[in-house]
Parts: C-alpha cells; structure tokens; sequence
C-alpha cells in the first residue's frame, strides 16, 4: 500500500519539474516586465532583475 | 541546459511517427487515389502502396509527365519539382530533426537572458556586456526570421498550412509570425514606442519556449 503511493509520487516527480520551469519563465518575464516599466521610477522595488524577482514571488 | 535536453528528445520522438503528419501525406494520397495513374496500372492497392512506400524516403514528385489536358511550360514543371524537392529535403532533414529545435531552444533561452542582462544598470557601463547584448540581438534576429521562412517552405505543396497546423502548432506559428514581423517593421526606427514594442516583442519571445517543449504545455 505504501509503496503505491511513493511510487506514485515518484512518477509524479517528472511532471512537477516541468511546472517549476514554467513557474521559473513566468516569474522571470514578469520581472524583467517589472524593470522594463517601473525600473527608473522605483529602483528600490524594480531596480534589477535580481531585485524584482525577489520582491514579486 | 534542461529545457534544450527536453527539446532534443521530443523532437526525436516526434520524428519517429513524422510521417503521420507530414505535409506531404495529403498529396502522396491524392496520387495514390490519382484515377488518371491509377487506372492505366495493373493493380490499384498495389499502385497505391507503391507511391506511398515510394515518397516516404524520396520526395513525393509526378511518376510521369502531367497527365494530358494540362499542358504547362516544361521549365515551370521543372521549378515546381525543385521547390517541392528543397522543401521534402527541409522538412525531413532540416526543421524537423531535434538539432533544429535545440539550436531554436538555445536561441530563445539567450534572447531571454540579454534581455535581463541589458536591463541592469550596473551593466550598461560595460562595454563588454553591451557588445554581446547587441551581437546575440543581431544573431536571434536572423535566426528568428530564417526560422519562421524555413519553415513555411518545409508545409510544401501548402505553404499555408503553417498557420493552421494542427494541435495548437498553428498559433503558435503566427505567434512566432507576429513577433517576426514586429521585429522587422520596426527595425530601423528610434522612437520611444518602437523600443519598447520590440524589448516586448523580444520579452515576450521567451513564452515561445512552451511550444518546443510540449511537457510544459499545462
């Protein structure tokens, strides 16, 4: 019974990769979103790259 | 690196059954089902399964001359058959092998990356980091336009069927089309607007990314 359901998970595994890289684009094409259009005005919370993925997610 | 490994082996089994798709199978049918070729041959499923195993490993050119009534110009046949053979060539070695989708993968994910790299401020004072921003902007360029041209050719006898193609694919090519066309409408323009359309154009490019790699289709 128990070795269902870790192997179940394990199988799950791949597919839960593949949702963290979309995860990953999405919130990077936002920051950069971010930078493109609020950068100059609000460096504190848009400043960079690193800054806005830090301060959206 | 994961994303170009995932487009490597999809591509590679989706070439394994290519031929179930291929823009070529509709006309490779019609001639099978020709009455013309079809009649004057001994046996018709023989004729049939002949074509067909035929043009699955050369290109789906005529058996003979056209058929009677249609009388065309010799050197236009002959241009027809080079097109229809270049583009066979393109879509069975070119645009469907997984080097193609790798090298269109690899392209996206460094569009991607410059455009976060020239946003940092503490970049655009180096001249280094500037250059290989503009080179790999003037690269992608290319290779974008050549992409979306090299495959149109690769539909063959429909051409069109590149914004129609089955599976959601369609979409994606007058996506792909769409930020084409941006990128080249407004190259050599300086305004405010035009920047900014194509830094989108060029943001936005990254999303394209779902379409090779069909596991990120939710």
């Amino acid at each position: 019974m128990h070795q269902v359901i870790v192997e179940g998970l394990i199988a799950g595994l791949n597919s839960v990769g593949y949702i963290v890289v979309l995860l990953l684009l999405v919130i990077y094409l936002f920051a950069v979103l971010g930078v493109q259009t609020f950068g100059s005005n609000d460096p504190a919370n848009f400043g960079t790259v690193s800054i806005a993925v830090r301060k959206t997610s | 690196m994961l994303a170009m490994q995932v487009a490597y082996r999809r591509a590679k089994e989706s070439r394994k059954k290519k031929h179930q798709h291929s823009p070529f199978m509709s006309m490779i049918e019609s001639m099978a089902s020709d009455e013309n070729r079809v009649g004057s041959m001994a046996s018709d499923d023989e004729l049939a399964n002949e074509i067909r195993e035929r043009f699955t490993r050369r290109p789906p050119l005529p058996l003979n001359d056209p058929p009677s009534g249609q009388n065309e110009h010799p050197l236009l046949v002959r241009l027809q058959h080079a097109y229809l053979r270049g583009a066979w060539f393109l879509h069975e070695r070119v645009t469907s092998t997984p080097y193609f989708e790798s090298f269109i993968v690899l392209n996206i994910l460094a569009v991607g990356v410059t455009t976060g790299l020239s946003l940092n401020p503490a970049n655009q004072n180096q001249p280094g980091v500037v250059t290989a921003v503009d080179v790999v902007t003037a690269i992608t360029f290319y290779v974008f336009i050549l992409e979306a041209l090299l495959k149109i050719v690769a539909y063959g006898p429909h051409p069109l069927h590149y914004f129609t193609a089955p599976k959601g694919e369609g979409w994606f090519n007058c996506f792909d089309f769409l930020l084409v066309f941006l990128s080249v409408a407004l190259l050599g323009q300086n305004s405010a607007g035009a920047i900014k359309t194509l830094r989108l154009a060029r943001l936005v490019r990254l999303l394209t990314i779902v379409k090779n790699i069909p596991e990120l289709k939710v």
